[in-house]
């Protein structure tokens, strides 16, 4: 006999149209292991389908249907206000939601402003190179007093304060240019320390370095031979040995007769 | 039952009697519900379709024969909101391609940890028995919107084909073509989804 369509077996199994069963069919099915095995597969999906779909009808909340539909049909007027209410409801937590969203993104807005004020904010150092306490108990003793200093609330500021070391070429002869000497001025170095002289050269030449000693008056004089232009340094600047070193400002942009080479 | 034409409800129900209205919806708001429930598988949505079910019935019974099948006719009226909304929300999904996310979170969010406990599914853990179910509701949601209000009938308000052709409007051999389509159609998908969630498992386990 030719096996059943899986609708007649499905029918068979959920014991629908029974009409349609002869006795050779249900013969058939207890004989046949593939439609013996095909019959259990739908009993177990059935029996899957029936829990499932039976698991819904015990929800409570179907039972508010018809207290929905007599409002409606009995009271429109209340269930547009409900509906009304609803929609407020909804309104006003959106709004509510919006609003604090807007707080949070501005508070963290002016944190990250009130923060980056603060990083970037230096306190102006005093222009005194000295400070002084003025201790609260006066000495029985007679007080001497610095000339030099000026007594500003609290604090004591020396009268002359020292200038920067500085270098130049500018000391630099015409007679000097044409016996093709550069020579560095330092000044207002301190006395006796040893200074170091360094010339950068163009082409990614090394730092060549000339060391020298300091006169009494503060002040060095260093000597660059410049045979072509190509040996006029593209910055020169000065280091005392000290600890902290004395610095001068880097001399950029220097000409030398009718060479210019400038730092780039 | 369902075929069974119920004259004296009717007629009351025709005569604008709301006692007799109030006794209907007493006794067929939940299995309506639950089947738009399933149907649609947003339990908001199916509150809603169902209240709607009621009030047509309402505004309708009055133009209805007094022979009326009222069970049979209930359940057409709440197939066709039912339809209608997956119908509508089918040619929505197309524009918004999110299809099966809200219902998804319906499906966990719909299913009470007690109704988890009293089905009888071959899982151990309630998080295997969550997963089953969604699989479940998954595999449902594959079957044609036709074959599943047939199926959903059969299964679950255990009505036979000849009742189901009643209130669907059609044979009884075209239900049970109908519900032998969709029940092929979610053997597939469930073993499909079964097995992939089995590897998933051993993989873990490996």
């Amino acid at each position: 006999m030719k096996h059943p369509s899986d609708e007649l077996l499905l029918a068979y199994v959920r014991k629908q149209q029974q009409h349609l069963w002869s006795q050779g069919l249900q013969e058939h099915i207890a004989l046949c292991l593939m439609c013996s095995a095909r019959c259990a597969e739908l009993r177990t999906i059935g029996d899957t389908l029936e829990v499932w779909t039976r698991s819904y009808n015990s929800n409570p909340t179907y039972s508010t249907v018809s207290q929905r539909v007599l409002r409606e049909l009995y009271a429109p007027s209340l269930s547009r206000q409900l509906s009304r209410d609803t929609m407020h409801i909804k309104w006003r937590v959106s709004l509510v939601a919006l609003v604090g969203i807007l707080c949070v993104v501005l508070l963290t807005g002016l944190t990250t402003h009130f923060i980056t004020s603060v990083a970037s904010f230096k306190l102006p150092l005093p222009k005194a190179t000295r400070v002084v306490q003025v201790p609260t108990n006066i000495p029985q003793q007679r007080p001497t007093v610095d000339p030099t200093a000026i007594v500003v609330v609290g604090t004591t500021t020396t009268g002359t304060p020292k200038k920067k070391p500085t270098i130049t070429t500018a000391c630099t002869t015409q007679l000097q240019v044409n016996e093709r000497h550069l020579f560095i001025c330092g000044s207002s170095f301190t006395p006796g320390v040893s200074m170091t002289i360094y010339y950068k050269m163009a082409g990614g030449k090394s730092i060549l370095k000339h060391t020298m000693q300091v006169d009494e008056n503060g002040t060095f004089t260093d000597i660059w031979q410049v045979n072509t232009c190509r040996d006029v340094p593209i910055a020169i600047y000065a280091e005392s040995t000290t600890k902290p070193p004395e610095l001068a400002q880097i001399i950029k942009s220097i000409s030398f007769g009718n060479c210019h080479v400038s730092r780039k | 039952m369902v075929m069974d034409v119920q004259e004296d409800e009717v007629a009351r129900l025709r005569a604008g009697d709301a006692q007799a209205f109030r006794v209907l919806m007493e006794r067929l708001q939940c299995p309506i519900t639950g089947y738009l429930h399933r149907l649609v598988g947003e339990r908001e949505v199916a509150l809603d379709l169902a209240q709607d079910t009621f009030l047509q019935v309402y505004k309708e019974i009055g133009k209805t024969s007094p022979l009326l099948a009222l069970d049979a006719w209930i359940y057409r009226i709440a197939t066709n909101f039912g339809l209608r909304y997956l119908n509508r929300k089918r040619r929505y999904l197309f524009v918004s391609f999110s299809f099966g996310a809200s219902s998804h979170e319906e499906s966990i969010a719909g299913i009470s940890h007690e109704n988890m406990i009293e089905r009888p599914m071959l899982a151990s853990s309630f998080e295997e028995r969550t997963e089953t179910s969604i699989l479940i509701q998954e595999a449902f949601k594959s079957i044609a919107p036709k074959d599943a209000v047939c199926v959903q009938l059969h299964y679950g308000d255990g009505f036979t084909y000849e009742q189901i052709g009643t209130i669907v409007n059609i044979s009884s051999e075209a239900v049970r073509k109908r519900v032998s389509r969709g029940v092929e159609k979610f053997r597939r998908v469930y073993a499909q989804d079964a097995t992939g969630r089995e590897g998933r498992r051993h993989e873990a386990s490996v």
